[in-house]
């Protein structure tokens, strides 16, 4: 059985980018599961439910495969400093998502080496990137390099991002055309409160570049994208794509569901049960 | 107790001690003995804790109130009252726990306002940061900053920075170099003595009621800040979690299931391996207390269910001071300053955490601390159990420092970090109690696949702050968070065991979750565009 997962994953609103909350997609028009995935079907057969914990020994090394093509691909396009290819030899890290909440929400997972953690966590694709044991490279960072403030350059920063997320085929076009960009150095390894103005003469050179939908600004907060780097040596320190809509590379695709969930697994089909009205539990 | 009530036994009496102004010590007149035994005592300055303040006994068995004034707006007039805070895990929510004492009025005389941030330094340098009085905000303030050794009597000049600002604070850097710009400083302690120096005369009046220098033109005064050198794991990075439940319910109802191998123990199994078993072969976190699935490995699969204090003392208590276990979550019975099972007899106290890590907070610039010093600061906890995060003691017991509030300025030696807790009680999906058993275990293990999902989001790269938005929402097969949002709401799914289920409920005694440190923090990283989000943000007696 094969599960193009690319023809069927717009039939639903985006449902986490912009919003507050992650809601869980069972894509009642019938996303096609192997019969070895446990589920809960309504009377009309719909799934509502897979438990989002269910997964197996093969789904997970069969993602660890994907995510690792699209690492490579990713750290080629991004011209990252990983020696390539990137093997399981390689990895230090990483979290595969079990099969029932990728199903749910669409974020596979993300696999990480000693230098980088590479994230497919929006609508099955690659949206995350972040460099290994970042707080430890940021505070060497602070206390390495003081430049003074009329060094301080958004313009460079906002290139650098833009090259990035280029060179990751995500959307810029799009992202410029619908949010609002913006450049600040960051707050924090700054010692600033947020939105705060540097007052000292000095600043740390590490840079947050955002583009925040119409939604974020009204909220006061939140973003659809953005990337930190550190500009005195262009180092990539995080890339994160929250909306698919921006992100034109292709998702991962599964091809072999029935392989990787074999035999039948149980369905649950007397739903919906009749209302149970009780008593609570007590207090914490 | 009525504040305004000059019968209030609760009131403040000032007592010199000769560290004014600094440091302001009040006797009230309760045995110190009797008040640690039953509860706490605070300090609120306009009706919010204190920013620095400890309870000490007197000589006389009293308790002393000790406020470190320096951490509150400088140059004004403040409301004090003490608050009495009673021991109160287990009572009934009509119960009274706190009592207001009388309302006096203080005027602060100092010049600047430190912040609870920035209280250390490393061997890259120190940061000196100080709030001017806002009535100075925009006028040219200068100053001098001089820099004492405090290990030899009198302190050792080690070095004076001078400048002036308009921006209404203070912020200099300094590379721990003496004088000559190139010997190092390389003792633990320096005191940090910021004069300051007002533009007009307008400051005049103020300094005078406290006899501080004064001039017609040029008054000024001066206040010190402690700076420690920092003695250990000064990062809040370290790839070990911990997760730890206890037994939750009242009377003996579902021990089974809480027990090895059952639904609840399953159940938090799961989040243990989501959060440290090996995907293909390589780690995610690490854990040395939790033990993920494995069942042709040793040690066996361990959840973290605690059931007596020699787990927590042999095992879990090493755990945490390990230096590089820096994330923790635990299920447990709740106050602002204790975390127990429901018989109390797996207890632990935020005292005794902070003692561990490292991790002191005082109040008086004079000892060996002052604000909080972090030895051993966390990146990531979470304490699920009511009122942990109804005061400040447990994020500061990890180190957890807190995001700072407009007009603070502050500047860490550790990265972003996060604490999670509940505002106050609140219904508990673990505790059972509901008379019917499948309702009582169905709850209890939905709650647990809540956690699975909860932690699920936060490995996946998910900003804090959305993954505690996903976790508060009922989805199938999960019992969310009882915040305010979940008064009405039906627990509906699926049962492994017991098959589907579909339980409504109009009447949820729901809670605030309060979030102190950063809400973008994510696994791996930060966004600081959810920074000024504030569905999470803590009122500043908690923050």
């Amino acid at each position: 059985m094969k599960m193009q997962l690319l023809s069927v994953f717009f039939l639903f609103i985006a449902f986490q980018a912009q919003s507050q909350v992650i809601l869980p997609n069972y894509d009642l028009a019938g996303r096609e599961l192997p019969p070895g995935v446990p589920k809960m079907v309504d009377t009309n057969g719909n799934v509502i439910y897979v438990n989002p914990m269910f997964t197996t020994g093969p789904y997970r090394e069969h993602i660890c495969d994907l995510l690792l093509k699209e690492a490579n691909q990713v750290a080629q396009e991004l011209q990252l400093s990983e020696k390539l290819p990137i093997t399981r030899s390689n990895l230090v890290g990483g979290f595969i998502s079990p099969f029932g909440f990728t199903y749910a929400y669409k974020k596979v997972g993300n696999i990480s080496t000693t230098n980088y953690n590479y994230g497919v966590e929006q609508d099955y694709k690659f949206s995350d990137l972040a460099l290994a044991n970042l707080d430890e490279h940021c505070l060497e960072y602070r206390a390495k390099y003081q430049w003074p403030t009329n060094r301080i350059n958004t313009a460079e920063a906002y290139q650098l991002a833009t090259q990035w997320l280029v060179a990751a085929h995500m959307n810029v076009n799009t992202l410029n055309k619908e949010c609002r960009v913006k450049v600040d150095i960051d707050h924090f390894w700054n010692g600033l409160r947020p939105g705060e103005k540097i007052k000292k003469k000095t600043f740390v050179p590490i840079y947050n570049v955002s583009w925040l939908s119409p939604k974020n600004q009204s909220d006061g907060y939140g973003d659809v994208a953005y990337v930190t780097l550190f500009a005195p040596t262009k180092k990539l320190l995080e890339l994160t794509v929250y909306d698919s809509k921006y992100i034109l590379r292709p998702p991962v695709v599964f091809t072999n569901l029935t392989a990787l969930f074999p035999g039948k697994g149980t369905v649950t089909t007397n739903w919906p049960v009749k209302p149970q009205p009780g008593p609570l539990p007590g207090m914490e | 107790m009525n504040p305004l009530d000059s019968s209030n036994p609760l009131m403040l009496k000032q007592v010199i001690t000769g560290d004014e102004p600094d440091i302001i010590t009040f006797e009230i007149p309760i045995s110190y003995n009797v008040l640690t035994n039953i509860g706490g005592l605070n300090l609120n300055i306009n009706g919010v804790d204190a920013t620095l303040e400890e309870v000490d006994s007197a000589t006389n068995g009293h308790c002393l109130l000790v406020w470190n004034s320096t951490y509150e707006p400088p140059l004004r007039s403040h409301l004090l009252q003490a608050q009495i805070m009673l021991n109160g895990v287990g009572a009934p929510s009509t119960a009274k726990l706190s009592g207001m004492g009388q309302l006096i009025t203080f005027y602060s005389s100092n010049v600047v306002q430190f912040f609870e941030s920035g209280s250390m330094f490393d061997d890259n340098g120190a940061y000196l940061d100080a709030r001017l009085p806002s009535q100075y905000d925009g006028q040219t303030v200068n100053y001098t900053i001089q820099l004492n050794d405090p290990s030899t009597s009198p302190p050792t000049p080690i070095k004076t920075i001078t400048g002036s600002t308009s921006s209404g604070m203070i912020q200099e850097d300094w590379d721990l170099t003496y004088d000559d710009g190139t010997n190092h400083f390389t003792g633990d302690a320096v005191d940090a003595v910021f004069n300051v120096t007002f533009p007009d005369s307008m400051a005049n009046l103020a300094l005078r009621k406290n006899g501080q220098n004064e001039s017609s033109n040029s008054p000024s005064g001066k206040n010190t800040k402690r700076l420690n050198k920092a003695a250990g794991s000064l990062t809040e990075w370290g790839p070990n979690i911990d997760v730890v439940y206890v037994y939750m319910p009242t009377n003996g109802v579902l021990a089974s299931s809480f027990a090895k191998d059952g639904e609840v123990w399953s159940g938090m199994q799961g989040v243990v391996d989501a959060l440290t078993m090996p995907n293909s072969g390589y780690d995610i976190y690490n854990s040395y207390f939790d033990n993920y699935t494995c069942y042709f490995c040793w040690p066996r699969p361990y959840p973290g269910y605690v059931q007596d204090m020699t787990t927590v003392t042999n095992v879990l208590f090493p755990d945490l001071t390990n230096g590089i276990t820096k994330q923790i979550y635990v299920k447990a019975h709740g106050s602002g300053n204790s975390l127990c099972n429901w018989a109390g007899t797996v207890e632990i106290s935020s005292d005794t955490i902070s003692q561990l890590l490292g991790n002191i907070y005082t109040a008086k610039g004079s000892r060996m601390t002052n604000g909080l010093n972090t030895k051993n600061p966390y990146r990531f906890v979470f304490l699920d159990g009511c009122s942990t995060a109804s005061a400040k003691n447990w994020r500061r017991a990890f180190g957890v420092y807190p995001l700072d509030a407009p007009n603070q300025a502050a500047r860490n030696k550790v990265g972003p970090q996060a604490y999670v807790g509940w505002q106050k009680e609140h219904t508990g999906w673990m505790d059972a109690g509901t008379g019917d058993s499948t309702r009582d275990e169905n709850l209890a293990y939905a709650y647990t696949q809540n956690l699975n999902m909860f932690y699920t989001f936060w490995m996946n790269r998910v900003p804090l702050k959305q993954c505690l938005d996903a976790a508060s929402i009922a989805t199938a097969g999960t019992a969310p968070f009882p915040v305010p949002r979940n008064k009405n709401v039906t627990i509906w799914g699926s049962n492994p065991n017991n098959g589907p289920y579909n339980y409504p409920y109009s009447n949820v005694m729901t809670s605030k979750i309060y979030l102190v440190g950063y809400p973008g923090l994510r696994v791996d990283g930060v966004d600081h565009n959810l920074d000024p989000d504030k569905t999470y943000a803590a009122p500043v007696n908690v923050e």
